[in-house]
């Protein structure tokens, strides 16, 4: 096939190609634009609200994805058997009081007067439903359910959940994550996609990857919901997050940069909201690496950190010592601070008398971007080590490939990490990180294991409360595999208009957020 | 000649994507376990396995791939395992705001690009030359996610012109595009106006212009077009580039396309994602380089006599 080269003989002259330089990427910019795609109401009316998330969501279906990200959505849409309050103490939700019959077997009683979203009533087979699909090995929310035997229907309005052994927190495992869904609307393939809950928002429209539309739920049995819209945008850049609230695109912005505050700070009609929050930052140390073995060794580590000097520099003060294994919100927190100041003479002589009065060599194994200036808060700590004559190698490595690390055997020398608490309770990281059977735990002591495994299933609270005093001791002050860092706060960048005083408990809860007049 | 240059190309576009499913499959399985990233903080090891099991992770690789090479000839790419959604579904979902975005960054490079390189090589002006000259070895250099967030501190904050970010009509596409389209505007200018000024010096130019044919004319019809197979062939491989790559700006201007969508694939170490995204976007370079190579031979038969 050939080609023919058509010969015009129109005359061109420098004049006309300066005008086609200018209307030629006109024509081709509009021509992209008409190309253009669907089109969504930015307008803002006066009782919506819109707020922003860091990373995509992938299913508003809890069994599916159990993020925190996630629950800042599926806590305003769904409600569940209990809640926490903002001490994080259990409080009634759906269920109104609650008994045991014996150390196993729980009964709840449920609200009567519970609609959900699509006009059915909630009765107690939606509940019975809902915790049995969180029991399904394919659910993420199996771990919570691990301890319940059965969930069992006793009439209309009350539940009964019986347990394997006694679990004095079921309820703070169950009132932490398992969403109450309707069984009918649950069966569908399409419910994470197309959530029906009881909650204050009904879920509306989803944008993949990029928005999420909420509407007031005008039959809520709980306190009237301040907004008549509610959108959540999905916003990975903080900087763009920023520039949203900033510009009046966005009215709650989350996860606020040190750097980004004063910007905030000094604009008009906007502000910053620091709370306390349930993130706990340490180092891990692998007890089987040679100096790491050493309990005088940690314990020197310990003090060789300036952690008021890290929070006041790296962290632009959004954080607070916390030298525990609980994080400080979380009621039963023990302050260990004690323990460890600041103190790095007497850090040199314990590594003195430890052997190693020369120092040693270390890796540090830490993420770059995952938690809040991570590659800068292990820099500093880096430093403050090798004033003692720790020399640390940092290694950066890729948040799964941590989190494979902490899930195995064997660290090979230290690791930055972070402990989140959904159960709201100082259980958490023990049997997490402590327990020898623990998934991140490098610690094998019999006294601290028979004192967790009791502590699981010490029914009386005053008698668990001792236990976990008594576990604390011997593994901050004994154990310590770790160095103790600080609890992040949750920084929250607030427009003027939205009033919001939210908990340490992270996702965000409407139910906690109103309008100002 | 032009039936042949197709089915040679196709061919080899077919080993091209093949070969992508491969290494695509084999990377992503070096890099972690999705399961363990699914379950909760504390979920035990074998409440993990549980999961693997029933996301079918723990057949034997061979199987994992037959499957997977099998479902995607029939268009069926599996189902994502964090998403827990047919892979098919999320990408269809993502493309048109990644296609929107490219082409319009490449449309807008495409018509600044020749239009610079254009005036540098015809004017007679020094200094608007050496203006333009700049501007385009800025607009290579400027990294874009600098540049995407002086847009947005600019045109966003301080002027509250154009939304920073999201997916909501022409007014949003401004900025990701114009930030997008910096680097291949640029690119195109100083290719066009080399190749163009390359071209005054050639005979058939020179003969042109002694048979006293308008220089206006000479630039379009004889300098233009020798020198539009190459700028041809460079905005086909920037509409792959940004089609495939435009991660950081997607994530800048919170834009939903495929780049975003990776970048949780990967996260996720959603296997079934990252395959299904790779195999896409190796799908679209082969099409573009495909239809590239086709309007140069239709522009200059040459390009086939090479072959």
């Amino acid at each position: 096939m050939s080609v023919h080269i058509k010969h015009q003989n129109r005359p061109l002259r420098f004049g006309r190609a300066a005008l086609a330089a200018v209307v030629l990427p006109l024509f081709f910019f509009a021509s992209a634009c008409a190309a253009g795609g669907q089109s969504v109401d930015s307008k803002k009316d006066d009782a919506s609200i819109v707020i922003t998330l860091p990373a995509d969501i992938k299913s508003l279906d809890k069994g599916v994805e159990e993020t925190w990200n996630a629950t800042n959505v599926t806590l305003n849409i769904f409600d569940r058997l209990v809640q926490f309050d903002s001490e994080l103490n259990v409080k009634p939700m759906l269920a109104t009081e609650w008994s045991t019959t014996d150390d196993n077997t729980w009964l709840l009683k449920l609200r009567s007067d519970v609609k959900f979203h699509d006009g059915s009533a909630l009765t107690a087979s939606d509940v019975v439903f809902s915790l049995q699909r969180a029991m399904e090995p394919s659910s993420v929310l199996a771990y919570y359910m691990s301890n319940v035997e059965s969930v069992d229907e006793v009439d209309g309005a009350t539940v009964r959940i019986r347990t394997k052994k006694p679990d004095p927190i079921l309820l703070n495992r169950i009132g932490a994550w398992v969403d109450v869904v309707p069984a009918k609307a649950a069966s569908n393939d399409d419910f994470g996609t197309h959530p029906v809950g009881s909650g204050p928002y009904k879920f509306e429209n989803w944008i993949q990857g990029s928005e999420i539309a909420l509407s007031k739920n005008d039959n809520y049995w709980g306190a009237e919901p301040a907004f008549t819209d509610v959108r959540f945008k999905i916003v990975p850049e903080p900087q763009t997050r920023t520039a949203m609230l900033l510009s009046g695109e966005a009215d709650v912005i989350g996860s606020v940069l040190p750097e980004e505050k004063e910007q905030i700070r000094s604009t008009p009609g906007v502000g910053v909201l620091e709370v306390p929050g349930t993130r706990k930052m340490l180092i891990i140390l692998d007890p089987a690496v040679a100096p790491l073995k050493n309990a005088e060794v940690r314990r020197a580590l310990n003090y060789a950190v300036d952690r008021q000097a890290i929070i006041d520099t790296v962290l632009g003060g959004d954080a607070e010592i916390s030298i525990s294994l609980v994080q400080k919100a979380i009621p039963g927190f023990a302050d260990g601070s004690d323990a460890y100041s600041y103190d790095p003479v007497k850090a040199k002589s314990l590594l003195a008398e430890a052997g190693y009065g020369s120092g040693f060599s270390v890796d540090l194994y830490h993420t770059n971007g995952v938690y809040p200036k991570d590659a800068e808060v292990v820099q500093a700590v880096a430093a403050q080590l090798g004033e003692i004559g720790v020399k640390v190698s940092l290694k950066t490595i890729e948040a799964g490939k941590l989190s494979e690390k902490l899930s195995s055997d064997e660290i090979g020398g230290m690791a930055y990490t972070r402990f989140g608490n959904a159960k709201a309770d100082p259980s958490e990281l023990y049997t997490y990180a402590v327990w020898s059977e623990g998934v991140s735990s490098f610690v094998t002591d019999q006294r601290l294991d028979s004192l967790i495994e009791s502590s699981e299933h010490e029914m009386d609270p005053a008698a668990r409360a001792r236990l976990f005093q008594e576990l604390e001791k011997i593994a901050v002050e004994e154990v310590v595999p770790w160095i103790f860092l600080f609890d992040l706060n949750n920084v929250f960048g607030l427009s003027d208009r939205v009033e919001w005083a939210p908990s340490a408990w992270e996702p965000i809860d409407l139910r906690t957020m109103s309008q100002r007049d | 000649m032009f039936g042949q240059l197709a089915v040679r190309r196709l061919a080899q576009g077919l080993l091209v994507i093949w070969l992508l499913s491969v290494i695509s499959f084999g990377l992503s399985r070096l890099n972690g376990d999705p399961a363990r990233l699914l379950a909760a903080q504390g979920a035990s090891a074998d409440q993990v396995e549980q999961l693997r099991d029933t996301m079918g992770l723990n057949r034997p690789l061979i199987e994992q791939y037959l499957t997977f090479i099998f479902g995607a000839f029939r268009g069926d790419l599996g189902l994502s395992l964090s998403y827990r959604q047919p892979v098919s579904t999320l990408i269809v979902e993502r493309l048109p705001a990644t296609l929107e975005l490219g082409v319009a960054a490449v449309a807008l490079a495409a018509g600044f690009g020749v239009s610079i390189g254009l005036v540098i090589a015809t004017t007679k002006n020094h200094l608007l030359r050496g203006v333009l000259h700049s501007i385009s070895l800025i607009g290579q250099s400027v990294p874009v996610f600098w540049l995407a967030l002086i847009l947005i501190s600019f045109v966003s904050v301080t002027l509250r012109l154009l939304p920073s970010s999201g997916r909501h009509g022409i007014e949003s596409l401004i900025l990701p595009a114009v930030a997008l389209a910096a680097y291949p505007t640029a690119q195109i200018a100083r290719l066009i106006a080399a190749r163009m000024t390359e071209a005054g010096r050639l005979q058939f130019v020179r003969a042109a212009r002694a048979g006293g044919i308008p220089e206006g004319q000479i630039t379009f019809h004889y300098v233009l077009r020798y020198s539009l197979p190459t700028v041809i062939t460079v905005i086909a491989l920037q509409l792959g580039a940004v089609l495939g790559g435009a991660i950081i700006t997607e994530a800048i201007f919170a834009w939903p396309g495929l780049g975003s969508l990776s970048v949780s694939a990967v996260n996720a170490r959603d296997f079934p994602l990252v395959q299904g995204i790779v195999i896409t976007i190796g799908i679209m370079i082969v099409l573009v380089n495909l239809a590239a190579d086709l309007l140069c031979l239709a522009l200059d038969p040459r390009a086939g006599v090479a072959q």
